[in-house]
């Protein structure tokens, strides 16, 4: 081999990342000749935000933020694999409406399969969790964890695997949304919209708590105008906009959307949750007036990262 | 180097070790310059019971299958490994005799990645061992037809080397019990190893085909042997099949499927005639039980597939 000098990226696939492509969508990876070890990274889709109440001169709470979904790292020799695997990445759940029904849609989980089908558990080589982030009419919930009996090469893989974090809860009256922290796992959960009391007391949307020199992803403003629409929660924060490289300065880290700020007068508009990166939840909507909360934001898509050496 | 075309280099990618014999070890020399080594240690699944055989129009059993061997998996950087260690493969259980003998099919025998060529297997001299107890052989249907046990997973217990790297050891799959009646329990594989599928018996006149590894996957069906005759009939159970993997490792090919290797199926039973012998299992993997048969002929168990340890480096 050749001595590096200039540390000069090649072309030899030696790392690919697979976005979302589409409902029930398949992609295709083919083991490269001569690796000795294949390390798979799969996140699933976040879910959606919740949307915010409406109903002015009611007490009206801000929507939930979406739940993070589970991931797994999973390293595998590569004379156990097939040479060549179905991929399929998990969507990001929709958003929530305004009002609060329906909540956010669930992400999507994401598979490496050695035929395009999810059904047998033969042909799921690995997948990203058990349960989506978010089930039908609850989006707060975050994505559960793999278990060793949920892949069948488990017996000769080393995995690494973890739960979402689940959304922040939506401010309830006046009573502040509680902020996200992350906990520990570079996904999390979106932050919930703010609320308002029946007498027009406005909450506090909740943010995204910065770590490590990662900025906050703050939540919405509230408004006391009439017919103004209040802030929307920002997107959430990511360190990867895609993963061409493999020099980056900083670690991979994604975060959720941030709450929408809440509107007390009865044309007031919520503010909408902020979109959810990779994996992560969406914020929940500010509520409203009488007409119109705030929407959920989108929750990310999954991705899948092969590494081969 | 850029690697552009990806094109097969002909290097050497893994070598793979077989067993060959009790207390016999091979050695491997670590290459010049590789920075990790990935070993992949199994044991050796446990061998199918006989059937049982006995006058026509009674009840007797198929032969218990084997269980399938647990193994461990391991990556370790190369510069905590000594420049030589010794391998041993662990072999496959012996096959339980059917006929006049009707004996219980042997356990297998476990794998190890170790410091010196210790036969007594000091904890202290082990880097990796494929599990604590090896899987163990199926009982023959005159000894009630019990299914082999799984090999366990090792627990490290007294072992001072396995900290120098990562570990995951697992479970093998437990065998199936033979009975009198009605078809035998197929089984379906839960891992890269499957235990072997219980051998047929009978409670009456009617012949029984062999209890079958379901498909899944890669994995096809294979069916147990199928039923012999009746009474008046010498027809013999069928034979079950096995010993089927995905691909036979070697050191320098590339695979195109996923690594599985699957235990045997059971024979078929026979009123009047000898019973069908269970399937080889494949590399750690049961074999399948022996089939019922008329007096003294119950059919033989599978042999339960050898070890295999493949060390991948880099």
């Amino acid at each position: 081999m050749g001595i590096d000098y200039n540390h000069i990226n090649d072309n030899s696939l030696k790392n690919q990342t697979f976005y979302f492509a589409g409902t029930n969508a398949w992609q295709i990876w083919i083991k490269p000749p001569n690796c000795k070890w294949v390390n798979f990274f799969l996140v699933g889709g976040g879910a959606g935000g919740q949307g915010g109440q409406t109903g002015a001169a009611s007490t009206r709470s801000g929507g939930n933020g979406g739940g993070s979904a589970a991931f797994a790292y999973i390293t595998v020799p590569s004379f156990a694999l097939p040479g060549q695997l179905y991929l399929q990445v998990g969507r990001g759940g929709f958003f929530g409406e305004s009002g609060g029904t329906p909540q956010g849609g669930s992400g999507g989980l994401s598979y490496v399969c050695t035929i395009p089908d999810t059904t047998s558990p033969y042909n799921i080589l690995m997948k990203s969790g058990t349960a989506a982030a978010g089930v039908l009419g609850v989006s707060a919930t975050a994505g559960t964890v793999i278990t060793a009996a949920d892949i069948l090469l488990a017996d000769i893989a080393f995995i690494s695997a973890y739960a979402g974090q689940a959304g922040g809860t939506g401010g309830s009256s006046s009573t502040p949304a509680t902020n996200v922290t992350p906990s520990g796992i570079p996904f999390t959960g979106g932050a919930g919209g703010a609320g308002c009391s029946s007498v027009g007391t406005l909450g506090a949307s909740a943010s995204i708590v910065g770590i490590l020199g990662f900025p906050t992803i703050s939540g919405g403003t509230n408004t006391a105008v009439q017919s103004a629409t209040a802030g929307f929660g920002n997107n959430g924060y990511a360190t990867r906009e895609n993963f061409v490289g493999p020099n980056f300065k900083t670690p991979m880290y994604f975060t959720g959307g941030a709450g929408g700020g809440a509107a007390s007068q009865t044309q007031g508009i919520g503010g909408k949750g902020g979109n959810g990166m990779f994996g992560c939840g969406g914020g929940g909507g500010g509520a409203g007036g009488n007409t119109t909360a705030g929407i959920g934001g989108i929750g990310g898509d999954g991705f899948i990262m092969i590494t081969v050496s | 180097m850029v690697d552009t075309f990806n094109i097969v280099d002909g290097s050497q990618q893994r070598q793979v070790y077989f067993a060959n014999g009790v207390n016999s070890f091979h050695t491997w020399n670590k290459p010049s310059n590789c920075q990790f080594v990935h070993f992949f240690v199994l044991g050796g699944g446990g061998g199918g019971g006989g059937g049982q055989g006995a006058g026509t129009a009674t009840a007797r059993r198929g032969g218990g299958s084997g269980g399938s061997a647990g193994g461990t998996v391991s990556l370790i950087p190369s510069a905590y490994l000594p420049d030589m260690i010794y391998i041993q493969v662990g072999s496959g259980g012996s096959n339980g005799i059917g006929g006049t003998t009707n004996s219980n099919g042997g356990a297998g025998t476990l794998s190890y990645i170790m410091v010196s060529p210790d036969t007594s297997k000091t904890a202290a001299n082990v880097i990796i061992q494929s599990g604590d107890a090896a899987a163990g052989g199926g009982n023959s249907g005159l000894n009630s037809g019990t299914a082999g046990i799984a090999g366990t997973i090792w627990s490290y217990t007294n072992n001072i080397f396995n900290d120098i790297g990562l570990m995951s050891p697992f479970a093998g799959q437990a065998g199936v019990l033979g009975q009198t009646t009605p078809v035998p329990t197929s089984i379906s594989i839960s891992g890269v190893t499957g235990g072997g599928a219980a051998g047929a018996g009978m409670n009456g006149g009617t012949a029984q085909a062999g209890g079958s590894v379901n498909a899944g996957g890669y994995i096809p069906t294979m069916l147990g042997g199928s039923a012999g005759g009746s009474a008046t009939s010498t027809t013999a159970g069928g034979n079950g099949s096995g010993a089927f993997m995905t691909f036979n490792p070697n050191s320098n090919g590339y695979s195109s499927q996923q690594l599985i290797f699957t235990g045997g199926s059971g024979g078929g039973s026979s009123d009047g005639g000898v019973g069908g012998s269970g399937g080889p299992g494949a590399y750690g993997s049961g074999g399948g039980g022996g089939g019922a048969g008329v007096t003294n002929s119950g059919g033989n168990g599978g042999r339960g597939g050898d070890g295999i340890v493949i060390i991948t480096f880099w």
